[in-house]
């Protein structure tokens, strides 16, 4: 094995650690109104979203051609590139779980690689074009697109139900939870798992194993399914606290408008190869569906901190990205850059970690049914 | 200027996410809920007026089939791809 091996399995072990971090903290995006609204307990909300994040991976490979071709210039990749830029995204990823923010774990990937690409590159590296097209437009419109379609939906949905008796119209509109949180969850694998074999295609190519045009190799495809899924299982419960009683009090007809109109645009964005957050599209959907029934149910400063998130992930992670690519280069073109940076990244996470289960916060939050 | 911004962005392409993803999430929302409404309903006057709960029951069964093909589609959509 030369060094350019050591430097390849680094960052599929990096890929993975960001896709299984993809999963443990967009958890919140699949489960939260179901457990917030008790469709489902805990347990069983995210087991069922780690089993079907781990089916949908396997069903569009759309989004994982986008991420390996239209965002970055293929022939410039290096695998220290899409090292540093994967670093960059769980780096943005662990901060924003650590305090408890819904922000998107896909645009931390993009803005992460695209950091790095800068940085060894310059401007000329970067398909702007294709970053504006297929990541920038999509991001803006989605979560617009979730808010508008969760409101008009709950708005037929207390229309069509508005003089029945509450009790049997919640106990239906639970059931229904189960089904749209399990096409939200399908949806979630389907575009958020590819992300990750996006990145390791590319960076198969990168190291010569795999030719400009091949198509993503069946073990990349398990192996970042399984990686999600296990993610999802163990789950992020700071922030399914946040989407699930911070954004607004919701009842089981909010829920299961805000997750069909979320799976509903995942789903249509995910067929035509758009990278999308479905952090963002499902935060949308819920202020839609909490704004529609009364402006003021919508506590507008944990939105507006979302907003600000969504909007610093991006340059954010690109600036990781690019100064982990910059100490990478510190140690020269071999291995010793990203086995030292790799090895400091461990050595954080774990002590991120140690800290927050000290502090105990993460899987004992208080919210109304979210208790594993 | 729009030029670019068209060869940027694919605008027939984002109109048809905006399209599918609104009319769907809008229609199965609208179509579970009939079937909570019909099945309720159906439930009150199953034994006073039947006739009524019948067509209740057959409300609730439209809307279920409706949300069950939009579900169908919207897999196989994804398989197609």
């Amino acid at each position: 094995m030369d060094g350019a091996d050591v430097i390849l399995a680094i960052v599929v072990a990096t890929a993975l650690a960001f896709d299984f971090t993809n999963g443990f903290h967009d958890t919140a995006n699949v489960v939260a109104t179901t457990i917030s609204t008790r469709a489902l307990p805990p347990r069983v909300a995210v087991t069922l979203a780690a089993i079907l994040n781990f089916v949908g991976a396997f069903l569009s490979l759309a989004v994982a051609a986008t991420i390996a071709r239209d965002i970055v210039d293929q022939e410039l990749v290096t695998t220290t590139i899409v090292f540093a830029g994967l670093v960059g995204a769980i780096v943005w990823n662990l901060v924003t779980w650590y305090f408890g923010l819904p922000s998107s774990s896909s645009h931390a990937l993009i803005g992460g690689v695209v950091g790095a690409m800068l940085a060894a590159h310059g401007t000329a590296a970067v398909h702007f074009d294709g970053l504006a097209g297929k990541v920038l437009v999509p991001a803006l419109i989605a979560p617009v697109l979730a808010f508008v379609g969760a409101g008009i939906a709950i708005l037929l949905c207390y229309r069509a139900v508005g003089r029945l008796a509450p009790g049997p119209v919640s106990r239906g509109y639970r059931l229904g939870q189960v089904l749209s949180g399990g096409m939200l969850a399908l949806a979630h694998g389907t575009n958020d798992a590819q992300k990750t074999m996006g990145v390791i295609t590319l960076a198969l190519i990168a190291n010569g194993n795999l030719g400009p045009d091949a198509g993503v190799p069946t073990w990349v495809v398990v192996s970042a399914a399984t990686a999600i899924a296990l993610g999802t299982y163990l789950g992020g419960w700071r922030i399914i606290k946040t989407m699930g009683s911070r954004i607004i009090k919701m009842d089981p007809a909010q829920g299961f408008a805000a997750q069909g109109a979320g799976a509903a645009t995942i789903l249509a964005a995910t067929h035509f190869g758009y990278p999308l957050s479905t952090t963002h599209v499902i935060s949308g959907g819920v202020m839609g569906a909490g704004a529609a029934k009364r402006l003021s149910a919508v506590r507008w400063g944990v939105a507006g901190n979302i907003v600000v998130a969504w909007l610093l992930t991006l340059p954010c992670a690109a600036a990781v990205g690019a100064v982990v690519y910059g100490i990478t280069h510190l140690f020269g073109g071999g291995a010793a850059g990203p086995v030292v940076v790799a090895a400091a990244g461990v050595a954080l996470t774990v002590w991120v970690f140690v800290r927050r289960l000290q502090h105990g916060a993460a899987i004992t939050t208080t919210a109304e049914g979210v208790r594993p | 200027m729009n030029a670019v911004a068209t060869k940027i962005v694919d605008v027939s392409q984002l109109a048809q996410v905006i399209y599918v993803a609104l009319s769907a999430g809008v229609l199965v929302s609208l179509a579970f809920s009939l079937v909570i409404r019909g099945a309720v309903r159906a439930g009150e006057h199953r034994r006073t007026r039947p006739v009524l709960a019948g067509v209740h029951a057959l409300l609730a069964t439209i809307g279920l089939l409706v949300v069950a093909a939009a579900i169908v589609f919207g897999i196989s959509v994804m398989l197609a791809k």
